[in-house]
C-alpha cells in the first residue's frame, strides 16, 4: 500500500476538451464578483470607523460638559461658604 | 539528459508579457490573453496531481481567479510569467490536500521513468529491472520530494522554474534533486521502499 493514489499512462487530455473549458468570461464575471463584494466590505468598514469616531467624538463632549457643569457647581459651592464667613 | 523544457520562454516573450500583464492590471479583460495561452499548462499541472479532470478544471479557474485578484501585487522578476501562475497553483493544490478535500494521485507515465532510472543507473537495462521498484519508491515519497521528482523528470522543468514555483534559489533546487536521486538510488538498488 503506497501514501497516494497511483495512475500509470492515464489517457491524456486532449487540447480539444481544454478548449472546452477554458471560458475566459466565466472567471472574468466571478472576479467582478468577488472585486464587488470587496468593495462593498470596503464600504462597510468605511462606515463602521465613521459610526465609532462619531460615537467617541459625541460621548467626548458629554465628559467635557460633565466636568464643565461639576466645576461651576464646586465654585457655587465655595461661593457659599465665602459669604457665610463674611457674616 | 533532461532536455529543454517545453514551457521555456525567451526574454523578448517574458517583456512582451510584462506589458500585458501592467495593461491587465489597469483593464482586467486585457487578462484573457495570459489566460489562454497558460490554460492548458496549468490545467496540465494541476491534473498531474489530481485523480479526475473535473477538479482539475475547477482548480484551473480557481488558480486564474486567484491570479487576477493578486495581479496588482505582481512583481515582474525575470522569469516567465507562468512560474508566478505555478506557484499559486502549488499553493493552491497544497492546501487542498492538507485539508484533505482532495486526495494526492501520482500520475506516473512510464518514459518519464527512463529519465530518473538514465540519471541514477548506467545500466541499460534499467528501466525493466527497477520499473517496479521505482513506482513504488516514488509513490512513498513525501509531498515536497515528490512534488520535485514530478516537476524536474516528468514536467522537465527547468531548475530555475523549479526553484520560482518552490521559492527557492536555483542552487538550492539542483541540491534537492541531485539528494533525491541519491536516496531513489539507495532504494531501488537495496529494493527497500522506505
Amino acid at each position: 500500500m503506497t501514501k497516494y493514489k497511483v495512475n500509470i499512462n492515464r489517457p491524456k487530455v486532449s487540447a480539444d476538451e481544454i478548449g472546452q473549458n477554458m471560458d475566459f468570461n466565466i472567471v472574468l464575471k466571478k472576479y467582478k464578483r468577488e472585486k464587488h463584494s470587496a468593495l462593498k466590505i470596503n464600504w462597510l468598514i468605511i462606515y463602521i470607523i465613521i459610526l465609532v469616531v462619531l460615537l467617541a467624538a459625541f460621548f467626548a463632549v458629554r465628559v467635557i460638559n460633565d466636568e464643565e457643569n461639576k466645576g461651576k457647581e464646586k465654585k457655587t459651592e465655595a461661593g457659599k461658604v465665602e459669604m457665610l464667613d463674611f457674616e | 539528459m533532461i532536455q529543454q523544457s517545453k514551457y521555456h520562454v525567451t526574454k523578448e516573450e517574458m517583456d512582451k508579457e510584462h506589458d500585458i500583464v501592467e495593461q491587465a492590471k489597469i483593464d482586467p479583460s486585457k487578462f484573457s490573453i495570459l489566460y489562454n495561452k497558460y490554460y492548458a499548462q496549468i490545467f496540465r499541472f494541476l491534473y498531474q496531481r489530481v485523480n479526475d479532470k473535473e477538479t482539475a478544471f475547477d482548480f484551473t479557474s480557481q488558480v486564474f481567479l486567484k491570479a487576477m485578484v493578486n495581479l496588482p501585487k505582481y512583481k515582474y522578476r525575470g522569469v516567465p510569467f507562468s512560474s508566478w501562475l505555478y506557484r499559486i497553483a502549488h499553493n493552491e493544490i497544497n492546501l487542498v490536500f492538507r485539508k484533505k478535500i482532495v486526495a494526492r494521485t501520482v500520475n506516473i507515465e512510464t518514459e518519464h521513468l527512463n529519465s530518473i532510472i538514465e540519471e541514477i543507473e548506467e545500466d541499460e537495462n534499467g528501466l525493466e529491472k527497477y520499473q517496479g521498484i521505482l513506482i513504488e519508491v516514488i509513490a512513498d515519497l513525501p509531498a515536497a520530494e515528490l512534488e520535485i521528482i514530478e516537476m524536474r523528470f516528468f514536467e522537465k522543468r527547468p531548475f530555475k522554474e523549479i526553484a520560482e514555483i518552490l521559492e527557492i534559489t536555483e542552487n538550492n533546487a539542483k541540491v534537492k534533486v541531485y539528494r533525491l536521486l541519491d536516496k531513489l538510488r539507495k532504494r531501488i538498488t537495496t529494493g527497500k521502499r522506505k
